[in-house]
């Protein structure tokens, strides 16, 4: 058996079923089933296909496989119910009545997702209501055939139309009714005992069929390669295909793999779809390294150099959050030569909490969490936009829209110090990310945040170069646009965990994923300011403290000292004159001068920028006559006055204080 | 099918108005974009340079490099070019650009490029399947001049063959035997190459189907077949490892500088990595040619038909590609020239070099290569991981050729 991938991947799918399995007898039903297998196994290994990749389920009466997409399903839809039929014969040959075998046999392609329970998919389930359906039932039982093959509209349109080898009159077009499924599909009894459909044509025969070629359009094509002479030139039986136009998409990580099959899909279709049966595009999908490179140097205007650090010059854009697009505007707004449009989203995933069983029984019993009980946060990988989000959702619920207040490197910091890089959803370690990154993770359950959640929003955003229009790639690029909006984009979307448009899910089993629409949150802080905020923040910083003997001065020390990360160091400090200098020699970021007693002149002109913050406690301390006032002014930096120990407002204060130490050391 | 294109093309340039003859006259400053210049030293940088020092300040060069991979190499070109369709005097025109050999008919068929006057930089003196591969196949017109070239390599282990008592083997046959008798015993895979999924598969197989007298452009035919049987039945039998299946350039060349294969087939560059610090077979391998032809790989120059100034863009090609130029590029930076000549100074190419890429023969041409490429790796792939589906798969692959080589995919 084949690997099992958790994503949804796209499998070509076979179902069969034995004809009045289940009204026979037991010994005959085991050797029914091995002569199925049998049989099966040689159909597919005589086609060249390998049955030990392709993933099969017992289903009682029949068999499901699915077949991995590097196998042609020209293949699966041809060869196989050929190869297949001759085994029958030879098995039934050799068997009572009672042991023969009849099939019902369908055959559809899609995403299918295997989960615990076995594999899930909408062209799974349409496969097996279309092996119930009436047009295929009644079409074994009206012929002696040994089988019956059914398939979908789609495998037709794709597989039997395009392929020359495919007999195109052996399908017959019937109509399905069978529970959701209501539509057409194609039938097909292989004739009098010959299969219509496995014969190679002749080598004449195999020529593609003459496309119609309209008269406009075969003039609009020898325009396209270029000459006004076309007319004098002899009209060729059909005319060449002109060069498919280039489409760079760039994509954020998360969605590239459904991304990348949906536009090759769009590709193919192009070729298929076009009366010349001409592919029009071809699709380059790729993620630019990291999503931040990928937006600054579109904020750049990708210049040469972008080309070799992030890739090809993009024409859509699919960031994972508006947030990433609103972080680029400043630096957009002046350059003529790039625009960008932010056109609809394609998808939908809100930012959620993953957490293991033990975390979220504790902070989460009905699967809402609040964000002051996430005490140890995965680290935030600002790169990527679900990294931005996770921040500015952090930053959010502390400190609303205002990165800007006092309060804010401190609050910063301390998220930040508490994060951690250990394994997420194992003990305490949560991990923020879009809901179907997190559903996806191995012991992680998905919480969502009661107050709302922030939404990446997966926006289509157009590139365009005023300088560089090109009307023929603008319509690609919004059929592009229109295909990852529409119904089966959606779904494919849906089944790698997003939510569509709709904010349907497919919730796995035990995974938290609530099936409703959770409730959103608009984003709050500029997210341009949330990653300078977070960065800034997560500094490593050296502090160094002197303080006199005084209580008052040794508990602000210990205070600021608690202020420290991993990352922080905490020196002491001499309070000489030269204090602020030995501050600089010792790799101090910010000096704190904590004292409760006058302290000396200090020696004015330090060899490197520091700030310093000044703390005194008692009433004057920082009046402008006093040296720890200028101490403190000559760098810019505060001087506070902290009420003494016996001061019931000294607490506040010294708060304050703690506040503007932090601000100096992770602050902007 | 190309020939009609090329028939077009030929059309519109016969009709040039006046300006498109001042473009075609022009002097100016100019944009020249390769691959990107990993070589030691940016050598690329250092030509661009040196032209610069000599040019007067009106015809400068700068040069653009691309993204690393090829994909979005040929992406961005093709984007770029395609943009300027009909665009005269734009800075942002890639004058002078750097095509994989198997582009340049695409991009003639485009009409991206516009074609030069053999006479003009005398292709006679370069290599003639380099030559053959810059010249659109319906009616010969040159649309590039050949500036870099490559040829495989057969690497084998030195001290193994000689404990055989063997020489290097020079049929595919040869190949066989010796690595079913030498590796296997020793716990070694006999042979690894390039068979992912990926342009460097098509470059493996049309070089073991040329061993077998075979032709990738004609996968039906029995001698076609033999060669991807060979690989096929190599890979079931073992001696080539199935994880070769996911082998390109790098990967293969670890196993053989970890000392864990016998043979593998690579390209010059891997000479040096082979003898640097972390190998484990330095002064334990030799190299020979291919036991067959090997595909020529390698880069052409061409002129952008945007371009204003395509005579300092044709200038700037015939300095590039002149014989001392190449001379120091392939000493400096390991470019194989392209250049008759060099192959004839005594001392500078190394003799199993020169004779791969003097017998290196090309994949096929086409103005819809990306399709034909596309349609062979799916099925040859396919075939290797088959080896009972060989023949299914090559005739599949000759019904979907019949169809990528009208660009139908």
């Amino acid at each position: 058996m084949g690997t099992q991938p958790l994503h949804a991947v796209h499998r070509t799918v076979l179902v069969v079923d034995v004809s009045a399995f289940s009204g026979r007898p037991r010994v005959p039903q085991e050797e029914i089933r091995r002569g199925l297998y049998a049989a099966l196994e040689t159909a597919f290994v005589d086609n060249g296909l390998d049955w030990s990749a392709a993933h099969h389920e017992d289903r009682g009466d029949g068999v499901l496989v699915l077949v991995p997409p590097d196998v042609p399903k020209s293949r699966v839809v041809d060869g196989v119910p050929h190869a297949l039929l001759g085994q029958l014969r030879r098995y039934n040959a050799t068997r009572t009545e009672e042991s023969r075998i009849r099939l019902r046999m369908a055959i559809t392609a899609g995403e299918v997702q295997y989960d615990p329970e076995g594999v899930v998919g909408d062209d799974v389930t349409l496969a097996f209501r279309l092996l119930d359906s009436r047009p295929l039932r009644e079409a074994l039982d009206r012929s002696t055939a040994l089988f019956a093959l059914i398939v979908s509209d789609r495998i037709h349109a794709d597989v039997v139309r395009p392929d020359p080898a495919l007999d195109l009159e052996a399908f017959r077009r019937v109509s399905v009714d069978v529970k959701e499924v209501h539509g057409h599909a194609w039938l097909h009894v292989p004739n009098g005992g010959t299969p219509a459909i496995g014969r190679r044509p002749t080598r004449h025969r195999r020529k593609r069929r003459r496309p119609p070629v309209a008269p406009v359009l075969l003039a609009v094509a020898l325009l396209f390669v270029g000459t006004t002479n076309a007319a004098r030139a002899t009209p060729p039986a059909v005319p060449p295909c002109p060069p498919p136009i280039q489409l760079n998409v760039l994509v954020s990580a998360e969605k590239e793999e459904v991304v990348r099959s949906l536009a090759l899909e769009l590709e193919d279709d192009s070729g298929r779809h076009n009366p010349l049966g001409c592919k029009e595009f071809n699709a380059l999908v790729f993620t630019g390294g990291s999503a931040r490179a990928a937006a600054e140097a579109l904020g750049r205007g990708w210049q040469p150099g972008d080309l070799t650090a992030v890739g090809a010059e993009p024409h859509v854009w699919l960031p994972d959050s508006r947030a990433e697009v609103l972080a680029i505007g400043d630096d957009l707004r002046e350059r003529p030569d790039v625009t960008l449009h932010v056109r609809a989203g394609v998808a939908v995933s809100p930012l959620v909490l993953g957490a293991s069983e033990e975390l979220a029984a504790q902070i989460a019993p009905d699967g809402e969490f609040e964000w002051r009980h996430v005490a140890k946060p995965a680290a935030v990988d600002l790169s990527s936009g679900v990294g931005l989000l996770a921040a500015a959702a952090l930053a959010q619920a502390e400190l609303g829209p205002d990165l800007d207040s006092p309060r804010a490197a401190w609050v910063l910091h301390d998220i930040t110090r508490r994060t951690s890089t250990d394994a997420p959803c194992v003990g305490e370690v949560a991990v923020i990310g879009s809901e179907n990154a997190v559903a996806a993770t191995d012991g992680c359950r998905v919480l969502y945040p009661r107050d709302g959640a922030l939404v990446l929003d997966h926006p289509f955003v157009e590139v365009e170069r005023p300088q560089r229009h090109n009307p023929r790639r603008q319509r690609i690029v919004h059929r592009l646009l229109e295909h990852l909006r529409a119904p089966g984009a959606q779904a494919v979307f849906k089944r790698a965990g997003f939510r569509d448009l709709a904010w349907n899910v497919i919730a796995p089993p035990d995974s938290g994923v609530r099936p409703d629409r959770p409730l959103d949150l608009p984003l709050q802080p500029r997210p341009g300011s949330v990653r300078e905020a977070w960065e800034a923040a997560s500094r490593p910083r050296t502090i160094g403290v002197a303080t006199d003997s005084s209580p008052d001065a040794h508990l602000f020390a210990e205070q600021v000292s608690r202020l420290a990360g991993p990352g922080d160091r905490v020196i002491t400090l001499p309070l000489t004159e030269d204090v602020v200098e030995a501050g600089v020699r010792a790799g101090a970021h910010v000096v704190v001068l904590a004292s409760a007693t006058p302290v000396p002149i200090l020696a004015k002109g330090v060899s490197r920028p520091v700030r310093v913050v000044a703390v005194g406690f008692t009433e004057g301390a920082c009046a402008p006559s006093t040296a720890l006032y200028a101490a403190a002014t000559a760098m810019d930096g505060p001087c506070h006055v902290v009420g003494g120990l016996n001061d019931p407002g000294a607490a506040e204060g010294r708060e304050a204080a703690v506040h503007d130490v932090a601000r100096a050391a992770w602050g902007g | 099918m190309i020939r009609v294109v090329m028939v077009l093309v030929m059309l519109l340039s016969a009709c040039t108005s006046r300006v498109e003859d001042e473009a075609e006259g022009g002097t100016g400053s100019i944009t020249f974009v390769e691959s990107r210049d990993i070589s030691a030293d940016g050598q690329v940088t250092k030509l661009v340079e040196r032209w610069n020092e000599r040019a007067g300040p009106r015809e400068q060069v700068t040069f653009v490099q691309m993204p690393g991979s090829t994909d979005d190499h040929r992406a961005q070109l093709t984007a770029r070019a395609q943009d300027l369709e009909r665009v005269r005097n734009s800075p942002d025109c890639y004058d002078v650009i750097g095509l994989d050999n198997v582009w340049t008919a695409e991009f003639a068929a485009a009409g991206h490029v516009v074609p030069l006057d053999p006479e003009e930089f005398g292709v006679d003196r370069l290599l003639p399947q380099a030559v053959a591969a810059a010249r659109s196949p319906g009616d010969g017109r040159l649309w590039a001049v050949p500036w870099r070239s490559d040829a495989g390599l057969l690497y084998y282990r030195k001290d193994l063959l000689a404990e055989a008592d063997v020489s290097p083997p020079t049929t595919w046959a040869e190949l066989r035997r010796q690595a079913v008798e030498i590796a296997a015993p020793r716990g070694l895979h006999g042979y690894v190459g390039q068979f992912k999924r990926y342009e460097g598969l098509i470059v493996n197989m049309a070089e073991v189907i040329w061993a077998h007298g075979g032709d990738l452009e004609r996968p039906d035919d029995a001698r076609t077949k033999a060669g991807v049987q060979a690989v096929a039945d190599g890979i079931d039998q073992g001696w080539i490892p199935r994880a070769a299946l996911d082998y390109e350039e790098n990967k293969s060349l670890d196993e053989f500088r970890a000392g864990r294969a016998l043979f593998a087939r690579s390209w010059p560059y891997a000479g040096p990595v082979l003898e640097a610090e972390e190998s484990r077979v330095a002064g334990k391998w030799g190299r020979v040619a291919l036991p067959g032809p090997s595909a020529l790989g390698g880069w052409n120059l061409a002129v952008s038909r945007c371009s204003a100034n395509q005579k300092t863009a044709r200038e700037f090609i015939k300095f590039v590609t002149n014989d001392d130029n190449q001379r120091r590029t392939f000493q400096r930076a390991g470019f194989a020239p392209t250049s008759l000549a060099l192959y004839e100074e005594p001392g500078l190419v190394p003799i199993e070099l020169r004779e791969s890429v003097l017998e290196a023969r090309i994949r096929p041409l086409s103005a819809y290569y990306d399709e034909l490429t596309s349609v062979m790796q799916e099925n040859l792939h396919h075939a290797l991981d088959n080896p009972r589906a060989v023949d299914k798969s090559l005739d599949d692959l000759a019904a979907g050729l019949a169809k990528a080589v009208e660009g139908r995919g």
